[in-house]
């Protein structure tokens, strides 16, 4: 720990910081454009300007360039360094265009946000400003205006640093000096969304949200991204109350959330911009019994009868379950209680081979196209010991030897592809749950409507067995379910008498025992944001 | 008070650049004497010291002390840059320098080098410099095939490798970091300090970045003897100094005086006082960066720090006289315009500060220019002085402050008509 005196106030800090984190870590916010932990220090924008006190020398200098010192005397408030802030933010508005009523940053703005503490002076400016292109799509997911930049070189520093393509540059030299494509390059790495949320004003944009909805009316969770294995920590920023604005479309972007130990500040653009089968049209809305809508009670009760016929009839290793490990650990938990606890079903399986095909990067995205595999090894969610993996139990259905299946979050195509007869036409019947329609929901005897991630709470295990918790955004939709709950149901008409009032006491229950899972506490994640995402640098 | 001639005795000579003539006239001895006698390296060091040899590019950091930043034990090679970036408005002296004697300039690179156990040496020129490099690459490969420079000189057993660079005309790579990043290939952008270029330089090694004329008071040092050399100069500034004098004078051109000689002498008796009889109105004496001086205030020594305590540097050397027929609105204009174009835009208050003032002393010279366009600009100056990553911000700033308060009168009329 290091001992030094900020705005007159002698604090401590961990070894290691420079003097904006350190002010930082002690709720002194000193304002920056250029400077990101994640990046390498550039000390351009000169607007983190603080008074250093060494030795009995007082300096006014860079926060992020200099390294907090033991005995280190630093003030932020003294009339120079306050005139120094001014100035600086002063020449950076001189040619920004002050566009904030059609700006999609406004809001989150840093220029805005700085101006409102640090400048509020009347403008002085009594020059023509410079002209830039406007709208430059940078890249397929980004577009640009140059006018906005405030050329901190945060998104160049990104590609360089972190990707490692040489894609955007800031070319020209004076005040006319311009950020755009290296030549005949485009901004299209497979993480290029990061560099709007690196952007500090609102120069770069995502296509995808640019004039959607202003960011004050987003209310955020903190959620996980169920795209691949690796568990990046995120923001999901929703909004139900402006309907009018964006029809039909519940989450409006998605942010990463820092978490050094994961995915840092970044998340890839997949799991940026994969959030629309969330409120797809086609998803699953209504219970269906027989290829026709029905309630919850008839289609479980429905439910129950086909398996206890035909065990009855056939012995427990007639019926077998698939399920894709991509539901949560809570649902795992519920589904092996269920089937393999109180039926007896020998053959469950989740080794559904993906009919996505992933290549891992150097970054972030790993080759499993599947959230949860690790927490349904840890919980024993998989072939049992000398058990059919899920291709012998389709062949086994092939055979005719299972008379009732039950398949969960897949459509099979990886296994049977298009010709779903193969199996269907050897089955007494096959209950299906699905979030989304697809080739095996209208041929269900049986078809249960799942939640998605963003409608319910429960957790994820990633790649490195963290266990990781993902809150609630919004209500499923129609009548869809968690996938746990439905489980929970289903053995209450089977004559189970299970309580399990919420998510929480579902995962303490499965973590009984696995001290990786206890650890987790779940009541120390969060609510409802209101607003930005508070990891803003 | 006389011009005295060190480095520049032999630019009479045209067949100086030659290297059997430069030989004839004690080139390289030197340096010979240097690899003959095995002069411990740290000696030479100590010597520069002594001989209180100041960097002579404009900034004037001590070379010796300079060299002694280089760690002695790196495990990566270390390099020497010749600044040869000469973009400084009104200046013009390095320019003789290379193209009257470049073996002397090569022959303390040589010497510099052997003092910092250096191998590789970096000429970084200014792009436009294509006679300079011309006459300095036959140089190279004359002395190279004397053996004077390249692998094992003078079977010493050192090497020496001279490499010229041409720059591509921004006036920002004369400062040693942005010479760095444009030597390496990157744009022309300082960096931030620290680290220092002696510990982390050129490719991320070691690196003395010395001026073209300092490197070339290094052999006289060397035959004279570091106090001898002193001597020369004033107690801090040791040796002589290059004057690059142009405007309205009666004789313009690049004279060598010894440091701590005055201003005034060196306009009224070296060169032949005001062209045409006229007044003298306004003189910069160190480059366009170098805050102005009035014709009252001219009288002071020309050594680092007695300019510095008259409000101005000594600079690059570079004296730009101005009779009473200039208009310092136009001029404040021109030196404006030139800040706006080289900014490098890397630093937010030199970016959009050069260009803000530049545009208000247009706006002043077309007759719309209001009072409080003064206080403005001299606001605006004070918010670019010393904030930046280097020092170009403030040499917009500090001539600035000079041009509007010294002549803030003419500006004002230029309001009233």
């Amino acid at each position: 720990m290091l001992e030094l005196t900020i705005n007159d106030r002698v604090v401590q800090v961990p070894d290691g910081l420079n003097v904006l984190q350190a002010a930082k870590h002690v709720g002194v916010e000193i304002p920056h454009f250029c400077y990101h932990p994640g990046l390498s220090v550039a000390g351009s924008c000169r607007m983190c300007q603080v008074e250093i006190e060494q030795g009995g020398r007082k300096r006014i200098d860079l926060s992020c360039s200099n390294a907090a010192v033991d005995g280190m005397i630093v003030r932020t408030n003294t009339p120079a360094v306050v005139k120094a802030v001014k100035g600086v933010l002063e020449f950076l508005l001189m040619n920004h265009p002050i566009d904030c009523p059609i700006c999609d940053d406004a809001g989150e703005c840093k220029l805005q946000n700085y101006y409102m503490l640090h400048g509020l002076y009347d403008s002085r400016l009594n020059v023509e400003k410079w002209h830039k292109p406007k709208v430059h799509p940078v890249g397929p997911t980004v577009v640009l205006d140059c006018e906005r930049c405030v050329l901190c070189s945060r998104c160049v520093r990104f590609c360089d640093e972190i990707w490692g393509e040489r894609q955007l540059g800031i070319f020209g030299h004076g005040s006319n000096e311009k950020l755009i494509n290296y030549p005949g390059r485009e901004l299209d790495n497979p993480y290029s969304g990061n560099v709007v949320d690196l952007c500090p004003v609102g120069a770069l944009l995502d296509k995808d949200f640019r004039f959607q909805r202003r960011v004050w009316y987003l209310k955020s969770v903190k959620s996980i991204c169920p795209l691949c294995s690796r568990g990046c920590n995120i923001y999901l920023h929703y909004d139900v109350d402006h309907d009018y604005q964006r029809p039909g479309r519940r989450i409006q972007r998605i942010k990463p959330r820092v978490n050094p130990d994961v995915n840092r500040w970044w998340i890839c653009d997949r799991g940026r911009y994969g959030y629309s089968f969330i409120d797809a049209a086609t998803r699953t809305k209504t219970p269906r019994l027989l290829g026709k809508d029905a309630d919850w009670n008839y289609a479980l009760q429905k439910a129950a009868e086909l398996i206890t016929t035909t065990q009855k009839q056939h012995g427990p290793g007639s019926i077998s379950a698939l399920i894709a490990p991509t539901a949560s650990n809570e649902d795992a938990f519920m589904a092996l209680r269920l089937f393999r606890e109180r039926l007896n079903i020998p053959q469950i399986s989740s080794d559904i081979p993906s009919s996505e095909k992933l290549t891992a990067d150097q970054l972030l995205l790993t080759d499993d196209p599947y959230s949860n595999r690790r927490g349904f090894q840890d919980l024993g969610l998989g072939p049992a010991d000398g058990g059919m993996n899920a291709e012998e139990i389709i062949n086994a259905v092939k055979a005719g030897q299972i008379k009732g299946l039950i398949v969960v979050g897949t459509d099979l195509e990886s296994l049977v592809g298009k010709q779903v007869e193969s199996i269907t036409g050897k089955l007494d019947w096959l209950i299906v749950g699905a979030s989304q329609e697809n080739q095996l929901w209208n041929r269900a005897t049986v078809g249960l409507p799942l939640a998605v991630y963003a409608e319910y709470p429960g957790t994820f295990t990633n790649v490195k067995g963290m266990v990781q918790k993902f809150e609630k955004a919004v209500e499923p939709l129609g009548q869809a379910l968690p996938q746990w709950q439905v489980w929970h149901k289903l053995a209450g008409h089977l004559g189970a008498d299970w309580r399990f009032d919420d998510a929480r006491a579902v995962f303490k229950a499965l973590s009984a025992g696995k001290p990786d899972y206890e650890s987790l506490n779940w009541h120390a994640t969060f609510g409802v944001d209101k607003g930005c995402y508070p990891d803003n640098w | 008070m006389p011009e005295y001639k060190l480095v520049s005795k032999n630019f009479d000579y045209p067949d100086q650049p030659e290297l059997q003539a430069a030989v004839s006239r004690g080139a390289y001895e030197q340096w010979k004497r240097v690899l003959s006698e095995q002069i411990p390296p740290d000696k030479i060091t100590e010597e520069v010291k002594t001989a209180k040899l100041r960097g002579q590019g404009g900034a004037g950091f001590p070379a010796g002390v300079k060299w002694g930043f280089v760690p002695k034990a790196s495990r990566k090679p270390k390099y020497l840059c010749v600044n040869a970036d000469e973009g400084e408005p009104g200046t013009f002296k390095d320019r003789k320098l290379l193209e009257r004697d470049p073996h002397q300039m090569l022959e303390g690179i040589a010497i510099a080098c052997y003092a910092v156990d250096i191998h590789t040496a970096f000429i970084y020129m200014r792009g436009e410099f294509y006679e300079p490099q011309r006459i300095v690459q036959q140089a190279i490969d004359d002395a190279v095939a004397a053996g004077l420079l390249g692998k094992n000189i003078l079977d010493s057993g050192f090497d020496l490798n001279v490499i010229i660079h041409m720059g591509a005309g921004a006036y920002i790579c004369g400062e040693e970091t942005a010479l760095l990043n444009s030597l390496e290939g990157w744009k022309g952008w300082p960096r931030l300090k620290p680290p220092f270029p002696a510990v982390v330089g050129a490719f991320r090694s070691p690196t003395v970045i010395n001026n073209v004329e300092t490197l070339s008071g290094v052999p006289h040092i060397l035959r004279m003897g570091g106090e001898a050399f002193q001597k020369i100069g004033t107690e801090k500034d040791g040796g002589t100094k290059l004057f690059a004098v142009s405007g309205h004078v009666e004789k313009p051109g690049v004279y060598e005086l010894t440091m701590g000689s005055s201003l005034k002498e060196l306009i009224y008796d070296v060169c032949g006082g005001i062209k045409g009889g006229k007044k003298l109105k306004a003189v910069i004496p160190g480059g366009s960066s170098a805050p102005v001086l009035k014709p009252e205030e001219i009288d002071v020594p020309l050594e680092f720090e007695s300019m510095a305590a008259a409000g101005t540097m000594l600079g690059s050397g570079a004296v730009i006289v101005m009779d009473e027929t200039v208009s310092i609105p136009q001029i404040f204009m021109i030196m404006a315009r030139f800040y706006a174009h080289e900014s490098c835009g890397q630093c937010t208050q030199c970016r959009e500060g050069c260009t803000w003032i530049y545009k208000i002393s247009q706006k002043i010279l077309a007759g719309q220019g209001k009072p409080s366009d003064i206080d403005l600009m001299l606001d605006l100056a004070d918010n670019m002085n010393g904030k930046t990553v280097c020092p170009l911000g403030a040499a917009m700033a500090m001539p600035t402050i000079a041009f509007l308060n010294k002549f803030r009168g003419e500006f004002e009329g230029m309001m009233k008509n």
